[in-house]
């Protein structure tokens, strides 16, 4: 598939080429998508293979109903209000609703991060902060976790955000704000270390 | 000594968006520049921001692509039996309705269905059955019947005069 001659096309330029037949676009919209949405869906479903099921199907009802996109919203807030969608029901089906206001009770939660370092202790030791940055979210308010979520790992903008969860944009900012301060406090240990 | 909040009290009135304390106005900056308390706070908020940026991120599998191309293909097979064109699929139901009726035609034809209203309209054989009282016995049976009953009193009394002389 031809990347490079996709690489200045923008998601909603491509939304409207597949609604046209070009299917290498509806292609390009997933490989923009998947890896993003794979990460974002798996902090609320801990499992990898269940927060895949979610992309795929998520890209699955993309593809169907195509032509129910309208200009009006930004791709990405219609890609990822579809895939929040499917891992609220996901998640309400499997009673694991306790999921989206994280206490990290058990602290058991199996994170398979994928890790890309051949050096022999700092996979463990990456893998270790991993583990206790994702806790440290998840123990934030779930209006908290939502944004830093949605901004640090997606790396959306603020009227992304805004867009998406349908709050002003401020509103998302002063969250924000309040979130990392609350994380500033939760990671102060590591922040030390990192100084 | 009280520790100083004012950068902190910025930030929670969102006076000072968190994600630009590396573009602190110049006012601030000499404030910064002369309390430790809100340089450290500047300094731990670039790092936290740090910190997750660089998390670890999970990739699809290597099959992802292939599996969705499949549920795609299964989708759309269903997708386009449900969403047979109107005329199809009343098509579809007339024919079935016709079925039936032809059937019922046929059946009733053959004689095997006689309502009583109708009398023998739809019968041309001698047997008939009755929807409202039931299975009634064949009009050949009870011939047959009271034939046999007749020849039982016929040998009853035949039985009884002989016992009699």
């Amino acid at each position: 598939m031809g990347m490079i001659e996709f690489k200045r096309v923008t998601d909603e330029e491509l939304m409207f080429r597949f609604q046209n037949g070009e299917e290498a676009c509806y292609e390009e919209l997933v490989d923009r998508y998947k890896n993003k949405l794979l990460n974002h869906i798996f902090y609320y479903m801990k499992d990898r293979e269940s927060a895949e099921d979610i992309v795929q199907d998520t890209f699955i009802r993309v593809y169907v109903n195509k032509d129910k996109y309208k200009e009006i919203a930004k791709v990405s807030t219609w890609v990822y209000t579809i895939a929040n969608n499917l891992a609220k029901t996901a998640l309400s089906r499997s009673s694991k609703m306790n999921a989206f206001s994280i206490t990290g009770k058990d602290g058991e939660t199996d994170y398979e991060i994928k890790d890309k370092n051949s050096s022999t202790d700092e996979p463990v030791l990456k893998n270790e902060l991993n583990d206790i940055i994702m806790s440290r979210i998840d123990e934030l308010d779930e209006k908290f976790k939502e944004i830093v979520l949605l901004r640090d790992i997606d790396e959306m903008s603020y009227e992304e955000i805004a867009a998406l969860l349908q709050i002003p944009t401020g509103t998302v900012k002063s969250r924000l704000n309040r979130a990392r301060l609350n994380l500033r406090d939760a990671l102060s240990d590591y922040v030390k270390k990192m100084k | 000594m009280e520790k100083c909040c004012k950068i902190k009290k910025m930030i929670e009135n969102t006076e000072l968006e968190v994600d630009l304390v590396t573009e602190i106005p110049s006012e601030l900056q000499t404030h910064i520049d002369e309390c430790e308390e809100c340089a450290d706070l500047i300094r731990d908020l670039k790092s936290v921001s740090g910190i997750i940026k660089n998390t670890e991120r999970l990739t699809v599998s290597k099959s992802f692509d292939e599996n969705l191309r499949a549920k795609i293909r299964v989708s759309m097979h269903h997708n386009d039996k449900d969403s047979a064109p109107f005329f199809t699929r009343a098509f579809y139901y007339a024919a079935g309705i016709a079925a039936v009726v032809v059937g019922f035609f046929y059946i009733s034809s053959t004689g095997i269905i006689e309502s009583p209203e109708q009398g023998n309209a739809f019968a041309t054989g001698g047997v008939h059955i009755s929807s409202v009282e039931g299975i009634e016995e064949p009009a050949e049976m009870k011939d047959s019947l009271h034939e046999m009953r007749r020849v039982v009193i016929d040998d009853e009394e035949l039985r009884m005069r002989v016992a009699a002389e």
